[in-house]
This record gives C-alpha cells, structure tokens and sequence, in this order.
C-alpha cells in the first residue's frame, strides 16, 4: 500500500508550481509588453499600465496569490514600472468610499453579532412557508432584501444553516430533490441579485461611484440615485430568475409542514430582542435613512454617514473593537484599494481610452452593440474572477468606450458594467456566495451551470431594455 | 501493501468485508441496496463513511478570503461541518440504518473530513476491506482516482437493473479473476453472464497473470493470444465473443447492445491512446461516459 500512496502522492500537481508559473506567466505579461513597440495612440505609460492590468486580471483568475495581495501588487507595481508617482497612487486608494466601506463593513458587523439579520431572515420565512413553490420564493425574497444592508456574502454564510436545516427538517434527499436545487440555488442568485441594489451590498457598486468621482469632470451618484438606477434591476430581476429556477428544477415536493415546524423552532430559540438589539436597529435605521437622504455632496456624503454609524455603535457600547477584529474583512479593503488604483492608472494613462477606442474600430459604434458587449463581457468576465476586480477591470475601458460612441454616456457605461458585474450565476468559482450553497451538496456544478446559463441570458436581456428605456429613455443617462 | 484480497477466490466468498464511502458532494441513495444485498449473500461486514469533502471547504475558503473575515469564515466552515453531520446523519445514515436493519445486516458508520480518493485511501490501509461500493457524481469535483490507483475492486453502482451481466478481458489484463467474479455474480444475481475479448488496437501489447505487459505486438499476435483465451474459457463451458478496436469504445458497444446491470472490468493496463500518446484514468471516463454499474476488479 505504501506503494500506492507514494503513486498517489507524486500525481498530486505540487500547488507552489503551479501558483510559480502562473505567477511568471503574470509577470512575462508585462516584460513583454516593456520591449514592444508602443502603439499609435497610446502613451509608454499606457502600454505599461495594459500589462500591469493583465498581470492583474491573470493573478486574480489564477489566484496564484491571495485576491487582496494581488490588490497590493497592483498599487506597488505602478510607482515600480514608472506608470504612476508613489503619491498619486496612494491619493487614489485614499478616498471616502474606503472609509464608506470600512463603516459600512462595522455596521454589518454589529447586525451579525446580534443576529438581527437572522432574526429578519426567520420572520420573513414564516410568511412565506406555506407551500413549497413560495418558501422559495421567500428564501429568495428574503436574501434579495438582507443584501440591501448587509454585504452578499455575508447573507449566503447566514443562509446555509437556515437552509439546510429546513431540507433536512423535511428530509429532502441532497442532489436528488429539485427542491432541495431551487431553494439553494435561491439563495446563491438572491444574494447576488439584491447586491446591486445599494451601495452596500457589493464592493464593486462603492468602487464604481468612486471611478466616476474621479472623472474629469466627476460625476457623482448619491447613495439615494445609486438607488434610484439599480432597484428596478433587483425587483425585475429577481422574480425572473426564481421562475426560471422553477422551469429548470419543477419542485416535487408538495408538503411544508416539517419546513413550518422547522422555522417556528428556530425563530423560537431567537428569544426577544434586548436592549443592545433595540440599539443596533435604532442606529442602523438612522445610518440607513441618512444615506438614502443625506449622502449626496451637499450633505455629509457616504462614508460620513457610515463611520457617524460606526461610531455611534462604539459609544452604545453595542460593539467593541474586538467584535470589529472579528467581522470586518480588511482583506476586500486591499483588494477594493489595488482594484481603484488600477483604474485610476488606466484612465490617468490614457491606457483604458485606447483600448476602447481599438475596440470601437474593430466592433464599430453601434450603441445597441456596445450595451449589448458590456453587459455580455462583464458578465462573462466576472465569472472567472472576483466581481470587483471584474469591475475595476473592465470600469476604466467601458468609461473610454463612453467617450467614442455616441448615445452612450460614461454613467451609463459603468452601471452597464457595474450591475452585470453582479451576476455571477454560472460557476461555483464565479463568487463565494455560489461556492457556500454548492458546498450543501443539494446541487450539482451542471445544475448551477444549467440554471446559471438561462439566468444570465435573461439578465442580459433585462438589462439591456433596462438601459434603453428607464436608464435612458426616462432618466436619460 | 502485505495483504492480497484476492488469493483463492474460489474457494471463499467473494466480499467478506465491504466499504460504501458516500461524498457530500453527491449522495447515491442505490449504493446502501446493493451493498446490502451483497452483504446478505456474502454474510459480510459493511462499513459506511460520510466523507466531508476538505476541497470544498478549501475552495470557499480561498474564494471568500478577501470578502469574509478569518472569524467569519472559520464560523461558515464550521456550519458547512456541522450541516454535513446532521445531513449524514438524519438523511444518509438514518435511511441506510433503517435499510439494513430489516435484513439483519450490522452497519458501522464514520464520519471522516479530506479528499474523498485520499480518505478512502487511508481507511484501506488502516482496516481491511475486500469491496468498495460507491456511486459516480458526474457534475461534481470529487477526483476519483481511487478507481486507477487501489487495487482492491470497485463497485459503482448506477441503480439500474436489466436481466444480463458483461465481463470484459482483454490483452490489456491478466483476465484471472474476471470470469470467477462473472459466474459467481451471475449466479448470485440470476442474470445471464455475457463475455468479450477486447482486442486493444491502439495499445498493442500483452500483459501477463503477473501484470507485466509484453513488448509491441502485431494484430495477428493479439487474435492468435484472444483465441487461445477463448480457446480455454470454451473449456470451461464459457462463451466469450472476440472484438478488436479500442478498449473503452468496444466496452461501450457491446454495453449498448447487451444492456447489462454490471459490467466486470480486469486489471486493465491500457497506456497508450490515439497515436500512442499516453493515456490515463482508462477506468475513470468509462465510469464517467457509461450509465451502467461497473465493477473494476483492480
């Protein structure tokens, strides 16, 4: 048997190789483009930063390093190949929609501790377990609703114990049971879905305010107006997916009785809420209203709203340092910082305008096509990689296209990229959140595929009428 | 490895020790009724293993490092566990017990973490077991080298029941045991035994009863040494068919046209494909392109 083991053992493909040459693949990206010729039309800087974005784009696919590390790779390798000076590409990372994330990462932080956002979770599945069709819907309904105030993912981690414990409360067989694959699968799209709808749901919609702040002349998107140009996607959306997860999986499952008992249970060991509870509610009310009220320019802004809310938290004595420690993932900090960098130096350079503009020669400038090009892009593009370096990517190059064809303005570009950016549907690698439902084992990667595929093709089509008549026929962007 | 699971299958029975190890990534309820109906011919022992596959939880932990905090992930992980646990043991294992507990047949059950080849791995090499009773999850990411790599038999049940058993030999196999397994099942099962010779044109070679494969041979070598096969089963009263092509597409032909509840595989050596360029996991993609039950007799 040691024999074997040691066969064994030696076909195992040794991770540091691998991570080694996709590293040296990364890096070769950009030695080749330093000795190229530098194309008309595009500055030596520019040329650089393409292959400090391609050395990016590789190592976020690859994960030949951690997704954050790769973020700081990014803001080191600028000032290194001469593309940017060390002080630009730190004023770059150092704007307000860092700080907005940090508070609102805090804010979170305080709602998982008390567990509201399970208790919210719970009360919302009582009224929607009567039938089986409509407690997934509810489960749907109810990620697609916690996503508007709490980061996705965070919702998928709360969810997976909610969820299995209800199928096997009803002893729903994993990977045979299509109720079992509608209702995790609700919950992997849910909590995508509902993250475009405010800022707070993904990382990438803070990051895109931010790469349109940045614009000559900037343009700024109010938490509210963030609001105002999503929300018609998630409600839209959403109810469309859930029908075409009901087509693809038809539920066999007539019976929610164990599901109810189930529920009932778990929303009875939730005991009342307590004083800290009342507190955390009340403060997260207020920060709520004051960013869909107060955050546009002439106000306080977001990320004022955000740490006043954070702040706020400490003072109650709700939350403590400690708790921060715990829940707030500086990782996505860095990851958020090397991804604005990236296009902050992509725009700066004049790389992100040539690239759009090599595209418009080679695709045209049909309007209808480019919408149509960077809804599937994004799309396709986020599946491979984490959706906020996607987005970074992809931001800088749909802001240029912006300025070649007509009909298309650079806000209209970057929610075009910035919420299809959102819809990872198809992979289990595509987002953590697809990652924890697959882990269930109640669905297979096909059915994630299968089901994924449909949803994306209806998003894409959704999206594009969208853009054409509410974002540009009524609010004309 | 110092044991030999297959000395003197003729006289003893054919499983006395078997391992069901079930995923959680895919779960094959029909595994626990043939392992159970083995176990009641053979008066075997059946241990169960719930394996909770560590690449999943690797993979959402690498994929969530950025956006989750450590506590947080640790905290998802344990929940992703402790589900596992509760899934195998009020789903997998509850309707398992329930199963085996009507044919009077004792079920021992583990719950192991890691990667589902690797853990299998180490539970044959730390306790003795003659069979493995396991289902094949297509659309999923479990790496079932196992079934290229252990040389104990491998049973993968597809669930599905027809009137005819296929054992295949081959140049390809030392095809010792291969027509015990077939007469001993096709009695236990009362399903008529069906036997090919596949003549492996792509890897031209002969392997011995010791496993050792013989230099290139020509077509006419390969026909000469499948006759003499077929040749010496006739003596035994068995029927065997010949057939030249490719292994793995010879298998499926005749699977089509038969429609077997199982089909009984050798040691097969297979190495080289199209253009003699190298090959593996031979095993593997039949598994992977054939609905039915095989059994691998590793």
């Amino acid at each position: 048997m040691s024999k074997l083991k040691n066969k064994a053992v030696q076909k195992k493909k040794p991770m540091w190789l691998r991570k080694l040459l996709h590293s040296l693949f990364a890096f070769s990206i950009i030695i080749v483009l330093y000795f190229l010729p530098t194309p008309e039309g595009l500055s030596r800087s520019g040329q650089i930063m393409i292959g400090i974005m391609f050395m990016g784009a590789i190592l976020w696919i690859t994960e030949a390093i951690p997704l954050a590390a790769t973020g700081l790779l990014i803001i080191v390798m600028q000032p290194i190949m001469g593309t940017m000076q060390a002080q630009d590409v730190f004023a770059s990372f150092g704007n307000q929609a860092i700080f907005f994330l940090i508070g609102a990462f805090i804010i979170a932080g305080a709602i998982e501790k008390y567990g509201l956002h399970r208790r919210i979770a719970l009360r919302l599945l009582t009224y929607f377990a009567k039938k089986p069709k409509m407690l997934s819907f509810g489960i749907m309904t109810s990620c697609v609703f916690l996503t508007f105030i709490i980061p996705e993912h965070g919702v998928a981690v709360l969810f997976l114990p909610i969820v299995t414990s209800i199928l096997i409360a009803m002893k729903v067989t994993p990977r045979k049971s299509n109720f079992g694959k509608v209702t995790m699968l609700s919950v992997a799209y849910g909590c995508s879905i509902g993250s475009l709808g405010t800022l707070v749901g993904g990382a990438r919609n803070p990051l895109t305010v931010t790469i349109l702040s940045n614009m000559n002349p900037p343009i700024t998107v109010s938490f509210f107006e963030w609001m105002v140009y999503a929300m018609p996607v998630v409600f839209l959306t959403f109810p469309v997916v859930w029908m075409i997860l009901q087509f693809s999986f038809p539920i066999e499952i007539k019976d929610t009785e164990k599901a109810k008992e189930e529920i009932r249970y778990q929303v009875n060991t939730e005991g009342k809420l307590g004083r800290s509870e009342w507190i955390v509610i009340a403060i997260v009310t207020i920060t709520v209203l004051l960013w869909v009220f107060f955050s546009s320019s002439q106000y306080f802004g977001l990320a004022i709203v955000a740490l006043l809310g954070s702040v706020l938290l400490f003072f109650s004595g709700a939350i403590t340092w400690k708790d921060i420690e715990k829940r707030v993932p500086w990782g996505i900090i860095l990851l958020y910082g090397g991804a604005i960098t990236l296009g902050f130096g992509l725009q700066k350079t004049g790389a992100g305008a040539w690239i759009a503009h090599s595209i418009s020669n080679v695709a045209g400038d049909h309007m209808y096509l480019v919408i149509i090009g960077l809804i599937v892009l994004s799309i396709l593009l986020t599946a491979f990689m984490s959706n906020v370096a996607a987005v970074s990517i992809l931001l800088p190059i749909g802001l240029g296209v912006a300025t070649q064809v007509p009909g298309i303005s650079s806000l209209l570009a970057a929610m075009l990229i910035a919420l299809s950016g959102g819809l990872a549907f198809m992979l289990v690698i595509s987002t953590p959140g697809n990652a924890i439902m697959y882990s269930s084992g109640y669905f297979s990667t096909r059915d994630l595929l299968r089901a994924g595929f449909f949803s994306n093709i209806i998003c894409i089509i959704m999206i594009f009428l969208i853009a054409v008549f509410y974002w540009k026929g009524v609010l004309g962007l | 490895m110092t044991r030999k699971p297959f000395d003197d299958y003729e006289n003893k029975p054919l499983f006395r020790s078997i391992l069901v190890p079930i995923s959680s990534e895919f779960y094959p309820p029909a595994v626990f009724q043939i392992s159970a109906f083995l176990a009641k011919a053979f008066h075997s022992t059946v241990t169960s293993i719930y394996i909770t596959e560590k690449r999943i939880l690797d993979d959402f932990d690498r994929l969530s490092d950025a956006h989750l905090s450590f506590y947080e992930r640790e905290e998802a992980q344990h929940n992703i566990r402790s589900k596992h646990l509760a899934q195998a043991e009020q789903i997998v294992f509850r309707d398992a017990k329930g199963f085996f507990k009507k044919r009077e047949i004792p079920l021992q059950t583990k719950y192991l973490e890691g990667e589902f080849s690797e853990v299998i791995k180490n539970e044959i090499e730390t306790n003795h077991y003659d069979l493995i009773i396991m289902g094949y999850g297509r659309a999923c990411l479990i790496d079932y080298r196992l079934i290229d790599e252990i040389s104990l038999p491998i049973w993968i049940e597809s669930g599905a029941d027809t009137d005819t058993l296929l054992a295949v030999c081959s140049n390809l196999a030392p095809n010792q045991k291969i027509q015990i397994f077939g007469q001993q099942l096709s009695e236990l099962f009362e399903k008529k035994l069906h036997m090919i010779y596949v003549v492996d044109l792509e890897d031209p070679v002969i392997v011995d009863s010791t496993g050792k494969r013989s230099g290139k041979k020509t077509k006419e070598e390969l026909i000469q040494k499948g006759q003499e096969f077929i040749d010496l089963m006739r003596q035994k009263g068995i029927q065997v068919n010949l057939v030249t092509g490719v292994f793995q597409k010879e298998v499926q032909k005749a699977a089509r046209k038969i429609n077997p509840r199982l089909i009984l595989i050798g040691r097969e050596q297979k190495q080289k494909g199209r253009l003699g360029l190298p090959i593996k996991n031979v095993k593997k993609r039949l598994a992977e392109y054939c609905d039915y039950s095989f059994l691998f007799i590793n």
